[in-house]
């Protein structure tokens, strides 16, 4: 008999159990089809004129892609569209966006987020809230910033012979050829350099050629805590990279023009550059010692006779001699936007940590010292000496 | 085949390793970076070194007992020792952490996947989804649950090291320094509270005698085969605490990393997949962790209600396993938000190893007075 009802009782369980686990595992209550959903691409984030904030979102439409359509012919038309919307707050805004869609938007997919140039300036604190905190948020989408643009205009910019424009912001970043012309940011980085004390965070500045319909990347926009303070244009990107350690493989022209030789120009490329930052404190106020050490391979020589290595050993000391000032003017102009994006907040408080401790960076970094120390090595002079 | 069957099988070696490993690696909750992080600033990774050092003493009391009562559990010793009514009352506060984790992290779960997973879905399914599974593993006893460990050791293990190499490139060492950031109170405290890590480890004290004897060896029949199982499983939980602690702290920094309510997931989050079809490695850390977590929850409901069923013998194993789940389950549901559950989390897991510890330590102490022992089996 008990035997009897235990296998009752077991098979009873068992049903059970298997009606149960048919009904939530198969997820039909969060179920979406991929066709009633909409993956955003590209994110734009502007502040309106009455402090509400806009916000683009950027769909590819799926069924333009298709290489051929049912009847044999290319589709033709946009192959993305872009969604505008306003609200007080950017989730508020982002439902206002379900509105004005049938599809189920997701951003999990996202892969770049544009910040416009006035709401950068205005802060992004309360801009970006939504996007830290949300857990489906792309925390890996890349951080921009539209130069003196809004976002709206770049989102609906098309640019030409790019089937989406999310994509090609994506893949800009694994490109070599803008390995050292900008720096590519996700938001969980940007929202990490925004909470630290010791650092400022930075984003690739992004415009547009309206002539010849492309996006161009034009260097890094630099921040103080969440606002933007101002902008690196290129060649000061190449050397922000040189300065924080990002440069992994650039390439890089140099003047090395002297009073006899007024048009001679070296560039290198495989850029790899060592750095080791000391800090000092003399009279309540730390000294930065940067050394740096950048390598290269000549790829190309212009004005300058045959590479001998006497004359490399020439061609290396005129190169120290003509960057080092650079650096420490780039150094200067973002200490003068009081934009900690190289770090050294990082360094003072590693190798400082009680007078870290005491410190207001924001009041001591624009009145620290910064010595650069430069030393540069050719290392291959291409296929021709 | 009985409850008592089901709840005292001969273990193997390998699987009272594999529960053990498993269960350290599940019951965490991803949070011990936080912790790490809050209590020691970037130099959390010393306090959670120092938690492993701290909790040897613990573990020399379970040679101890085992070698002064070697075929009793601590349940069993404490009424030798302490009598009944007052070994009832010690039984039942030692068994309290366990039912407590229990209870919390039933309800953080169904936050944690409403948030990261499920977000149109109510806790409340959630967790009644996910319950039975638990209660169902624990009703078919501890060999079931250790079987099941054995399972997912080798997979889930490889799959988390595998994540975490995958993150280690979006670290900067700056963000570990300085190594001594903070006065040596801090770490002890943080010792102290990161030591919750370990509590899977206090539930040997409850299933020593059934770990299968070995008598190859001189040292084997002294700790009666329990040192390669305990130390290979304190091994690998110490190695991988470290880890997630030391690669999430450099990968946010001490600041950022107490910001997060998961910081541990997160980081995993920051791996990048390009157009692969699993594109977000944090979910599938979390499915991993799930199956980790699951396991190790049902042994803590097998071991409390097979504690329960020692301590009052009227009350039957199965139904103290789907009481104390549904109990669990509603008492969970009447918390009314999240930010209570992190709270209350973060409170238990500040003073969950003093029963664990304190507890066994008295009975030995008590034992060792009295001058009682047990008998061979």
């Amino acid at each position: 008999m008990s035997r009897k009802y235990h296998s009752r009782a077991r098979a009873i369980f068992g049903v059970f159990m298997a009606v149960l686990f048919l009904i939530t595992l198969s997820g039909c209550w969060e179920l979406k089809e991929v066709d009633q959903r909409s993956f955003a691409t590209i994110i734009g984030i502007d502040a309106g004129e009455r402090g509400e904030i806009i916000l683009s979102v950027q769909f590819p439409t799926l069924h333009k892609m298709a290489p051929l359509s049912i009847e044999g012919a290319a589709p033709t038309g946009k192959t993305f569209y872009t969604i505008t919307v306003s609200g007080r707050t950017l989730q508020e805004a982002f439902g206002m966006l379900q509105t004005e869609t049938y599809r189920w938007a997701v951003i999990l997919q996202n892969k770049a987020v544009i910040i416009g140039d006035e709401a950068a300036r205005k802060g992004l604190k309360p801009l970006m809230d939504w996007l830290f905190r949300y857990p489906k948020a792309p925390t890996r989408s890349l951080v921009f910033v539209a130069k003196g643009r809004t976002a709206r205009e770049v989102l609906e910019f098309i640019p030409e012979g790019e089937i989406i424009p999310g994509l090609q912001l994506e893949m800009a970043s694994h490109a070599n050829s803008n390995s050292n012309r900008t720096y590519f940011i996700p938001i969980r980085m940007f929202q990490q350099k925004m909470i630290h004390r010791s650092k400022d965070p930075y984003a690739s500045l992004i415009d547009i050629d309206t002539r010849q319909a492309r996006y161009r990347i034009a260097g890094i926009a630099v921040f103080h805590g969440a606002r933007l303070a101002g902008e690196l244009e290129i060649s000061e990107t190449q050397r922000f990279g040189m300065l924080s350690g990002l440069l992994q493989n650039g390439d890089m022209t140099f003047d090395i023009s002297t009073e006899r030789n007024t048009q001679a120009a070296i560039t290198l490329q495989s850029l790899k550059i060592d750095r080791k930052i000391q800090v000092f404190l003399r009279n309540g106020l730390p000294i930065f010692c940067i050394q740096l050490q950048l390598s290269g391979k000549t790829l190309e020589l212009v004005g300058e006779g045959s590479l001998r290595p006497q004359r490399v050993a020439r061609l290396e000391k005129i190169l120290e001699s003509k960057l080092r000032p650079d650096l420490e003017a780039t150094v200067r102009k973002l200490q003068g936007l009081n934009a900690d994006v190289i770090d050294f907040g990082e360094k003072l408080r590693v190798q400082r940590y009680e007078y870290w401790k005491r410190i207001n960076w924001g009041e001591i970094y624009p009145k620290a010292k910064f010595q650069v120390r430069l030393r540069v090595k050719i290392i291959q002079d291409g296929t021709m000496r | 085949m009985s409850h008592h069957d089901r709840n005292s099988p001969q273990l193997p070696a390998g699987a009272f390793f594999a529960l053990l490993a498993v269960s350290a690696l599940g019951v965490d909750f991803m949070v011990d970076s936080y912790d790490a992080a809050a209590h020691c600033g970037p130099s959390g990774y010393l306090a959670a070194g120092l938690a492993c050092v701290l909790i040897l003493p613990m573990l020399s009391i379970i040679f101890l007992l085992r070698k002064h009562f070697p075929g009793a559990n601590l349940l069993d010793i404490s009424r030798q020792v302490l009598g009944g009514p007052l070994a009832v009352a010690g039984n039942l506060i030692f068994l309290l952490p366990f039912y407590s984790w229990f209870v919390l992290t039933i309800r953080a779960i169904g936050d944690l996947l409403a948030g990261y997973l499920l977000e149109q879905t109510p806790i409340w399914v959630i967790t009644a989804a996910f319950l039975p599974g638990v209660i169902y593993l624990a009703f078919h006893g501890l060999k079931a649950v250790s079987r099941l460990a054995a399972f997912i050791l080798i997979p889930t293990v490889f799959i988390r090291f595998l994540l975490w190499m995958l993150a280690l490139p979006n670290g900067s060492i700056d963000h570990l320094l300085p190594v001594f950031s903070n006065p040596f109170m801090d770490y002890l405290k943080g010792g102290i509270g990161l030591s919750n890590v370990f509590l899977p480890f206090a539930t040997i004290f409850l299933i020593y005698p059934l770990l299968e004897e070995k008598k190859d060896s001189a040292q084997a029949r002294q700790t009666g085969g329990l040192a390669k199982p305990i130390w290979g499983a304190y091994g690998l939980s110490s190695f991988f605490f470290l880890l997630a602690i030391c690669e999430t702290i450099a990968i946010f920094g001490a600041d950022t990393t107490t910001k997060f309510f998961v910081p541990t997931m997160e980081a995993i989050r920051m791996i990048n997949f390009h157009y692969i079809i699993i594109e977000e490695a944090g979910l599938l850390f979390l499915i991993v962790w799930l199956t980790t977590y699951y396991t190790s929850i049902s042994y803590y409901l097998q071991t409390v209600a097979h504690g329960i069923g020692q301590i009052f013998p009227r009350i039957k194993y199965n139904w103290a396993v789907i009481g104390l789940g549904v109990v669990a389950w509603i008492c969970g549901l009447f918390i009314p938000n999240s930010f209570i559950v992190v709270n209350w989390f973060i409170q238990l897991r500040k003073w969950v190893m003093w029963p664990a510890i304190i507890y066994p330590f008295i009975i030995y102490l008590i034992a060792v007075i009295t001058g009682k022992r047990g008998v061979h089996r």
